[in-house]
């Protein structure tokens, strides 16, 4: 795995601790799933991480390292945008495109922590920079994020609806999708073709174990 | 690479020495750059160095309450991390050679308020720890400084436990023969001159250029970590190969 990319999980790891630490609730109900992981692959772009549920800390690393350990549960998505969808349904199980083994009640019970977090910017802020301050920081954070994502939003339905319908410069979900699965058959087809071809390669060895006499090599 | 002359020889740089030579000039080395090694890495490597060793502690995959040994850990940037990744349960030993650099190691992590960790002082080729003592053993820009190499390895497998992992992070060859030109000119030009003007010592860095000349490339060193006994060998370039990180298993 490159440096930026793990550097990158290592840097969202980070940040994702740190945004537990201010939901003591949700904390509390991940260290009950202490030594378990799960392990995340995406197929569309390629991407496999091994989560791992530590003592206060939710572990991320590239999946090479399942060699150690074994995840307690699997999930596999053809996308990335495909998880993300899929993370924010209220019933992860039986998705199309979706591919899930192992532990199938950890996993629902990690995805019903993950549907309850409830970050308390206001306790995080006030280590910092005192009870007053940081309820009125955490107020103004709560409708700021409130009135930002809703914002983000409108402004990426508005824009997104605008590429993809009005100036066709970006392909439309469906088409995405259509496209991952011919590029998915396309690979398939590949390998047969491929292992095809090794056949036949083995097969006319067999028969014909010297091929050109001598002297006709350079005939051509 | 050129080889040694005969058994009792070995390199530094691009001298040939008699082993027990070798010892003492890189304790040497080590003694003259301890006190400002840690400004030293930042120059040279423009803080890059941080990164590599970063990178290092997410692919150890440490957990709470293991068993961790940073060989030449010099000023304790891994073992300050693995300090606070292990918690209360878990055990850090930083162990180097060098007095003056675990001297200098010991008072950072003690000043930053890590008071778990452990130091030892220890040669890396005799180990001074029990079998199978450790899950998981780094070290980082060390190993091109050991006087015989294989004999460390095998130490550093014979206290890992089973299934634990070695993480070796070491300057290597570069991969692009570009980089590599402006690589060398960088080493044998620039470094002598930044070591004379910060530590009033140019030898000191014109022996780490020439030692990292010398230190086996990245393929060498996953077969000398194979015939250490260790498995699933495999390394990943760092920064266009100047770095590369050896991960191996017990």
């Amino acid at each position: 795995m490159l440096l930026p990319t793990v550097l990158a999980l290592a840097a969202f790891e980070d940040l994702l601790n740190k945004a537990l630490d201010l939901d003591p609730a949700t904390r509390q109900q991940l260290n009950q799933q202490m030594g378990r992981s799960l392990l995340v692959n995406v197929q569309f772009p390629h991407l496999s991480i091994l989560v791992f549920f530590d003592e206060a800390k939710v572990r991320l690393t590239p999946a090479e390292d399942h060699l150690s350990h074994e995840a307690t549960a699997t999930v596999t998505a053809s996308s990335f945008n495909l998880l993300k969808q899929a993370l924010q349904r209220a019933e992860i199980l039986n998705q199309s495109g979706l591919h899930i083994e192992g532990d199938i009640l950890f996993l629902q019970t990690l995805h019903n922590i993950g549907l309850q977090l409830d970050i308390d910017w206001e306790s995080g802020l006030s280590q910092l920079l005192g009870d007053v301050t940081a309820q009125q920081i955490g107020q103004g954070l709560r409708s700021l994020f409130g009135f930002a994502k809703q914002a983000a939003q409108s402004f990426l339905q508005h824009s997104g609806d605008f590429l993809r319908e009005e100036s066709q410069l970006l392909p439309i979900k469906w088409q995405v999708d259509d496209f991952i699965e011919e590029v998915q058959e396309l690979r398939i087809d590949i390998e047969r073709f491929e292992a095809r071809i090794t056949m036949l390669q083995q097969q006319f060895t067999s028969t014909h174990p010297n091929p050109l006499p001598n002297g006709d090599e350079t005939a051509t | 690479m050129s080889k040694p002359q005969d058994e009792s020889t070995t390199h530094f740089g691009y001298q040939t020495v008699r082993k027990d030579e070798k010892v003492q000039k890189v304790a040497e080395v080590f003694h003259s750059v301890a006190a400002k090694y840690d400004l030293m890495n930042d120059l040279m490597s423009m803080g890059i160095h941080r990164l590599w060793k970063r990178f290092t502690i997410t692919l150890s995959g440490v957990r709470r309450g293991q068993q961790v040994l940073d060989i030449a850990g010099g000023t304790g940037d891994l073992a300050r991390v693995f300090a606070r990744e292990v918690g209360a349960n878990g055990r850090v030993v930083l162990a180097d050679i060098n007095d003056s650099m675990l001297k200098v190691g010991r008072d950072k992590l003690i000043d930053g308020g890590y008071t778990g960790v452990e130091y030892v002082q220890a040669n890396a080729e005799c180990l001074p720890f029990a079998d199978n003592s450790f899950d998981i053993i780094t070290i980082a820009f060390g190993l091109r400084n050991v006087t015989d190499k294989d004999a460390a390895l095998r130490s550093m497998y014979r206290v890992l436990k089973p299934n634990g992992r070695l993480l070796v992070l070491e300057f290597s060859k570069p991969i692009y023969e570009p980089l590599s030109k402006v690589y060398d000119a960088y080493s044998f030009s620039v470094l002598p001159a930044m070591g004379q003007m910060i530590t009033q010592d140019a030898e000191s860095y014109r022996y780490l250029a020439e030692s990292i000349r010398m230190h086996p490339d990245q393929d060498t060193l996953k077969g000398m970590m194979q015939n250490a006994g260790f498995i699933s060998c495999d390394y990943h370039n760092l920064t266009g190969g100047i770095v590369a990180l050896h991960r191996g298993y017990k």
